[in-house]
């Protein structure tokens, strides 16, 4: 698979790897210029990123600033997070003030992809579509679209945006991987499109070819190779909280198996065939990965080169 | 009864922000959602910290409180009470930094309107090479004057069993030593510190009962989770702020021990929430919590 694609309304190329900022070196403020550096020296030029990543956004401002390049990089951010006391704030005057506030510490006019954090299903998707149209017209934003949104509201809110000549979601950021996620990792808010469950909804995806733009591509540390199967004791050591509580399965201890027999076979590394198997999925899909370590982050690239049989990919995701 | 909540645990949540972006007007913004909350969660008064003022300004802090209709049951003023200087002189001058700044905190108790104010002992560096005489001696030092300044004003002042044992000052026979030292000092009992030094909290409230000014309502569990920065308790286990009434505490026979006695002031909760629940409907639970356990006293 090509390392760069296009994606509607962004106006440079995207890699299908995007680079994550929520660590704690970024979101705490960190200078983390040689991570950055490292990671657009490899070839990844597409940074995520978000108003609720505290200070993620101000750190690469300062970045881009150092280096000029803000023009080279394809930058996702995403505001409408709930408040800190559980508010929602999917309306004009809480997304505008977020915006705003990301343009001020990103240091730049416009944002590359515009996505909101979270949908609010009490507001009219009609609302939040002239809302998004109406920032992107203003030049704000180029594509938009939902992270954590069902299949459902998206569907509804692009029905809207067809019938009314508007500009419609043109990505999505669900959790999207190998790893299942089972239990509930952060709040029953976030979207997840793995599990037989959610067959129909990457069936959608699939037919539609929106842009998926996966987070926690590797179950949050669960098939980052970190640890291996036969020693499922580091599952404390290196899953924090919330990993454990939406990976940390049977299920998914015996898909980490699998990658780990495939990846001898392959000559290659877990993560590798991990992110390889979503690329064999026939849905459009760019995957979010955050690592601190640049020499892990060159080698996530080379999965985009591993090949799968139809019968691998099966066997991976345990449906033999 | 009208329980009073301390704003600590939700100040944080916004402080840490404030501290990495210094957007005064986020901090504005999200100041006034978390007087909303409280408000709405059915509490009309509040144990402020003097972090809110210094952040925000007293001028603020006052509108946004009227603005609420909440009133500030206690004022809590943190300061390195026990930290020794390099040398005599800075030590001097050190005192001299804090007791003025103590009696900015008198002052500022009385513009908010509340008659205590509680002195509270920081820990910014590693004391482990100061003896237990020195930490009491320069705590007592310190506080001697702010504490008569404030008496004078009419503002009763309070300290507590800290649950930081570094500061030795957690167990009965520790924080007898200092307070006895202190004229005119009272006593914050605290439900749940003296578990760090296997003290029982019922116990605890009567070894203090007649010098007892305020009541601060805290559950207690362990904890392994250090991203929360517990306290570590003498047996080495690590301990939390435990959502009221899931801990450790036995808060019946607590809130017997303080309906019965002469302390006839708004205790205080001190708030914690769990992933199940959100904090408007966590606060709402910590209150009709106690209101219950107390009604049916």
């Amino acid at each position: 698979m090509e390392l760069y694609s296009n994606i509607s309304h962004v106006d440079k190329k995207v890699s299908r790897i995007f680079f994550g900022t929520q660590s704690n070196q970024m979101c705490m403020g960190q200078d983390s210029t040689e991570v950055l550096d490292s990671v657009v020296a490899c070839g990844i030029q597409t940074l995520d990123t978000a108003r609720a990543y505290t200070a993620s956004e101000k750190v690469i401002g300062d970045w881009m600033k150092k280096r000029g390049n803000r023009n080279d990089l394809v930058i996702l951010s995403k505001g409408g997070h709930p408040s800190a006391f559980g508010r929602k704030r999917i309306n004009d005057t809480d997304i505008r003030k977020d915006l705003e506030r990301s343009l001020k510490y990103l240091q730049t006019d416009y944002i590359d992809i515009y996505l909101l954090h979270r949908d609010d299903p009490d507001v009219p998707v009609a609302e939040i579509c002239e809302i998004m149209n109406a920032l992107h017209n203003e030049g704000k934003i180029g594509a938009f679209g939902g992270s954590n949104w069902s299949v459902k509201r998206i569907q509804e809110l692009n029905d809207y945006a067809h019938a009314h000549d508007l500009i419609p979601f043109e990505v999505s950021s669900p959790h999207y991987g190998l790893a299942e996620q089972i239990g509930i990792s952060w709040d029953n808010t976030c979207e997840s499109i793995t599990g037989a469950g959610k067959a129909a909804d990457r069936k959608w995806y699939a037919d539609t070819q929106i842009p998926v733009i996966a987070y926690s591509s590797l179950g949050r540390g669960l098939m980052s190779g970190k640890f291996t199967s036969n020693n499922l004791d580091d599952v404390y050591k290196y899953m924090d909280e919330p990993a454990r509580k939406g990976y940390a399965y049977e299920a998914n201890f015996k898909r980490l198996a699998r990658c780990e027999e495939l990846a001898k076979e392959k000559g290659c590394l877990v993560p590798q065939i991990a992110l390889a198997w979503m690329f064999y999925q026939g849905m459009n899909v760019y995957s979010i990965i955050s690592t601190t370590n640049p020499e892990r982050m060159k080698r996530n690239l080379a999965a985009l080169d591993i090949q799968l049989t139809p019968e691998e990919c099966k066997y991976l995701n345990l449906e033999d | 009864m009208e329980f009073s909540l301390m704003t600590l645990n939700l100040f944080f949540i916004i402080f840490y922000k404030y501290m990495l972006l210094h957007d005064k007007e986020e901090l504005e913004e999200n100041y006034e959602e978390m007087l909303d909350v409280i408000s709405e969660a059915g509490f009309k008064y509040v144990d402020i910290l003097g972090m809110e003022v210094d952040c925000l300004g007293i001028d603020y802090v006052k509108e946004q409180l009227d603005k609420h209709n909440l009133k500030v049951n206690s004022y809590m003023f943190s300061q390195q009470f026990a930290k020794t200087a390099a040398d005599d002189a800075a030590n001097r001058a050190l005192d001299t930094e804090i007791i003025n700044a103590g009696k900015q905190a008198v002052e500022n108790a009385q513009n908010l309107g509340t008659k205590t104010l509680m002195l509270i002992p920081q820990v910014r560096e590693d004391m482990s090479g100061m003896s237990k005489d020195e930490i009491h001696a320069n705590m007592i030092r310190r506080m001697t004057p702010i504490v008569s300044y404030a008496k004078e004003v009419g503002i009763t002042t309070v300290i507590e069993d800290t649950p930081n044992l570094q500061l030795h000052l957690c167990s009965t026979e520790d924080l007898k030593n200092v307070s006895a030292k202190i004229p005119e000092v009272r006593i914050v009992y605290d439900s749940g510190n003296m578990v760090l030094v296997d003290e029982d909290p019922v116990k605890y409230f009567h070894n203090f009962e007649n010098e007892i000014a305020h009541v601060h309502l805290k559950d207690m569990q362990t904890t392994t989770n250090m991203q929360r920065r517990p306290d570590r308790g003498l047996d080495g286990r690590f301990w939390e702020t435990a959502p009221s009434g899931a801990g450790v505490i036995d808060f019946k026979s607590i809130c017997a021990a303080v309906k019965n006695s002469n302390f006839k002031g708004h205790p205080t909760i001190e708030f914690a929430t769990s992933p199940e629940m959100s904090i408007p409907d966590a606060l709402v639970a910590s209150r009709v919590y106690f209101e219950k356990l107390w009604s049916e006293i």
